[in-house]
């Protein structure tokens, strides 16, 4: 039985400015699949899909809707037509209710009343005939990240929706709330709607789509059947290349204890004495990684924060090497051999507008040999720079170029080449690969592993489940700011997602 | 690059002129006859050289106060402030001190100028650092205390009891900055104030302190994760961003006014704004737009005599220059973008 092509996109092209986005991208889309989009990050998923929903405008080719040719791509007029896009950042206003949040722009069909229970029999229609459960009258600040992502395709569903667009739905969930979303997401399928799902996760991919389209570098590799594929060619066709499933790691060499925590806590003062950690401790010794997985903000960020000393705690104690760090200065830690790579490596580990030079020396300007008697001495860091740049393999015309015309990967390049290139003993990671592709993953992982294997000691912080099971030696489960269970590479990833939301507590013992 | 910046600029420039020319025209000025007034109170002769000069030294210290600051993240609006408040703590060494020899003399008075511009930079640093109060405000704020300060001061404590103005004793000549151009008002200040310049930008951009400065001013956060000390670094630049409007206040004081009056500025310190925009804040790009300033301060007056442009009119043309200078550095980032290629 031949499939009826709903929407496809013909020869698209998209340039930014100095980069073309999209390159001529053909794909069809059937009615009533779920269709994914694989690619790496910038491969330009989200810009194919943006274009559809209007948020963009293609600089060249068609896009035929059912058959027509659909043009004067607005969202507005997306909505019109159908489509609905969940975006990776929910557009929903947190002290509204749900109810609020959905009806939202909609005009009631006697204005100027705003007839409420007139929208709640109208909402409940749809929710019952897809078989969403949802109570109306929450306050969205109060309902978890899964439920909202919810309302949004409730809301999405409300307005007519046939085609529904996710962006990376899952970024922001657990591996639980995630299995409910492909649920959810059968359901509606089942149903009749035609499902576009963006990710760069195969696991999912294969999970939930009937068909796979793989994007690189803006152009459309492949569209294959999710039959006809599996993970080994998919990840071929994603990065182009063999990519590593599991590193060789060698067996851990432990040393002695360098980083302690005992009992930290932080209270939020200004914020109705909100316990942002409660009495986390734990210890990292030298040569093994400690990964702390979670779901994000659920205290990740105040931990890194507390150990390197840009933040005090409201109590507990830290040691690092031995010697009470409490109230150390950032400063203080670093000359101590402390190395950080921070999370967001625009704001906090970068000078955007500094030079790559001038981001190699940005904890270490002041010391010998950057510095001789007052002056900054520019060919020594130059040259210094140059180095690394070469050692760490980072792709930049010249170390003179501002570090914000780098991609991701490059910056994040930089960051480590400069941590990396310091006397470090410990080594706090937070989010070390985010928005990265496979390539520039593996090159961050690896380099962390080296650490590993001479003796330095990391503790690893973040959200990617994957990442920390791949890495850690041990790894901590952290959630509302509290180290709720403890597991090593052998426990199961499901069992590990219990823990991080917050169903599964243990005892933890150091 | 940095020349088609220059040549973008020069355009700018045109095209401000061009405008205020056409503004003229509507008000029934020959445009020709008011911009050859311009040029001719800076060019035509020796005095009018040396005058442009002149204002030239003052302008250039609280153009350099505001990029320091800028560079610093700091933003003081203050150098009025704290030039007046030079100019009083000089007075006070160089008309009350006696018996120094001259170069002492001169040196110290600097050093009070430079100290009461910080003092009073450091005001509002501080309340920032202390309490995150808005620096803008508060220096803003202090030009108003500043210049009332002044005026009971000429008014009472340093009021000569023989003069019946309102202003302060002269300072003493052993405290009086050479003149190096006879026949025009243009003092040693000049020298001083081109060596400041350097000495600045090399501190800025070629010692470790002026790094961590910058650090602070782009990214505080990134500057705060590398273990910079923020405090420390803001309150060197406080110092520097002070003391430098107050060495201006002294320089201007000591080289030319000689006496604190009612006016003594006269805007320097807002001008200052400007000039460091427009330079881009640069060291090449802030004396260029210093001096250009400085004709405009001379020719306006020539441009209002004798042509009868009104006075409104010439701030319009002023405050069109900058604009378009201004623009044009966009429009100069944009073609670079172009030309070597954005963001991959």
């Amino acid at each position: 039985m031949p499939e009826e092509i709903y929407l496809s996109f013909r020869d698209i092209r998209k340039i930014f400015p100095g980069v073309v986005a999209l390159d001529g991208v053909n794909l069809d889309v059937y009615r009533g699949e779920i269709h994914a989009l694989l690619g790496e990050n910038g491969a330009g998923k989200s810009t194919l899909m943006n274009i559809l929903y209007g948020l963009y405008h293609q600089d060249g080719g068609e896009i035929f809707l059912k058959g027509e040719k659909y043009e004067h791509n607005t969202p507005k007029n997306a909505i019109l037509h159908g489509i609905g896009m969940i975006h990776q950042h929910f557009m929903l206003i947190p002290n509204f209710t749900v109810l609020e949040n959905i009806i939202l722009g909609q005009t009631s069909p006697n204005p100027p009343k705003m007839e409420k229970e007139y929208f709640r029999k109208e909402i409940f229609k749809v929710a019952d005939k897809f078989g969403i459960k949802i109570d109306l009258d929450l306050l969205v600040e109060e309902v978890s990240v899964g439920m909202q992502q919810k309302i949004e395709i409730l809301k999405a569903l409300y307005k007519g929706a046939e085609l529904l667009i996710l962006d990376e739905p899952t970024s922001v969930l657990t591996p639980q709330e995630s299995q409910e979303l492909f649920k959810m997401l059968d359901d509606l399928n089942k149903k009749g709607t035609t499902i576009i799902f963006i990710s760069h996760k195969l696991n999912e991919v294969m999970q939930i789509s009937d068909r796979i389209s793989v994007l690189r570098d803006g152009e459309l590799i492949a569209t294959v059947s999710k039959s006809e594929t599996d993970h080994h060619e998919l990840s071929k066709l994603m990065v182009g290349r063999e990519v590593e499933e599991e590193y060789q790691k060698e067996e851990a060499k432990y040393g002695e204890d360098v980083l302690i925590l005992e009992k930290i806590s932080l209270i939020d003062h200004h914020n109705h004495d909100r316990r942002l950690l409660k009495e986390i401790s734990l210890k990292v010794c030298e040569g093994e990684i400690v990964g702390i997985a979670g779901v994000d903000e659920n205290g990740q960020k105040e931990l890194a924060e507390i150990i390197s000393g840009l933040r005090k705690p409201s109590s507990g104690k830290i040691s690092m090497f031995g010697r009470d760090v409490t109230h150390a200065t950032t400063h203080q830690l670093i000359e101590m051999g402390m190395s950080y790579i921070p999370a967001d490596r625009r704001n906090e580990g970068l000078v955007l507008e500094f030079s790559v030079a001038e981001n190699t020396i940005l904890e270490t300007n002041y010391q010998k040999p950057f510095t001789k008697g007052i002056s900054l001495q520019k060919s020594v860091i130059t040259k210094f720079a140059q180095d690394l740049v070469r050692e760490y393999d980072v792709r930049t015309p010249s170390v003179n170029v501002p570090v914000r015309n780098l991609s991701g990967g490059n910056q994040q390049k930089v960051i480590i080449g400069r941590e990396f290139s310091k006397k470090t003993r410990f080594l706090l990671v937070v989010q070390p690969t985010w928005g990265l592709d496979v390539g520039a993953i593996e090159y961050v992982h690896h380099k962390l592993l080296e650490a590993r294997e001479k003796g330095i000691s990391v503790l690893l912080i973040s959200t990617d489940l994957e990442e920390v099971r791949k890495l850690s030696d041990r790894i901590l489960v952290i959630y509302e700011g509290e180290i709720v269970g403890q597991a090593d590479t052998r426990t199961s990833v499901s069992e590990i997602g219990l823990m991080m939301a917050g169903s599964k507590k243990q005892t933890v013992s150091l | 690059m940095g020349l088609i910046s220059v040549f973008i600029s020069i355009l700018a420039i045109a095209f401000a002129l061009l405008i205020g020319a056409i503004l003229m025209a509507l008000a029934d000025i020959n445009p020709w006859e008011a911009y050859s007034y311009l040029l001719k109170s800076s060019f035509r002769n020796r005095y009018g050289f040396g005058e442009t000069l002149t204002r030239f030294i003052p302008l250039l210290f609280s153009a350099l106060s505001f990029a320091v600051a800028h560079k610093s993240g700091f933003f003081n609006v203050g150098a009025e402030g704290q030039l007046l408040m030079g100019a009083v703590g000089a007075v006070l060494v160089g008309a009350y001190l006696q018996g120094l020899p001259p170069v002492l003399h001169i040196t110290l008075s600097i050093l009070a100028g430079i100290l009461f511009g910080a003092i009073w930079a450091g005001i509002a640093g501080l309340l920032k650092l202390a309490f995150g109060s808005n620096e803008l405000i508060n220096t803003m704020m202090l030009n108003y205390v500043a210049l009332l300060f002044v005026e009971f001061l000429i008014h009472g404590p340093l009021k000569p009891a023989d003069s019946y103005l309102y202003v302060s004793a002269e300072v003493l000549p052993s405290a009086k900055l050479p003149n190096i151009f006879p026949r025009t008002p243009l003092h040693l200040g000049l020298i001083i104030s081109l060596v400041v310049v350097a000495g600045v930008f090399y501190l800025i951009y070629r010692t470790p302190l002026g790094y961590q400065m910058r650090t602070v001013g782009a990214n505080i956060r990134a500057a705060s994760y590398a273990g910079i000390n923020i405090v420390r670094v803001t309150i060197a630049a406080l110092i520097m961003t002070g003391g430098l409007a107050g060495m201006g206040g002294a320089i201007e004081l000591l080289g030319a006014q000689f006496k604190v009056v009612e006016g003594f500025s006269s805007g320097y310190g807002y001008d200052g704004i400007g000039v460091a925009v427009m330079g881009r804040y640069n060291p090449v790009g802030i004396v260029l737009a210093t001096l250009l300033f400085a004709i405009i301060r001379v020719g306006t007056g020539a441009m209002q005599r004798g042509a009868g442009v009104p006075f409104p009119l010439l701030n319009v043309l002023q405050g069109l220059i900058i604009i378009f200078v201004i623009a044009s550095g966009y429009l100069t980032n944009k073609l670079t973008e172009a030309v070597v290629g954005g963001r991959a």
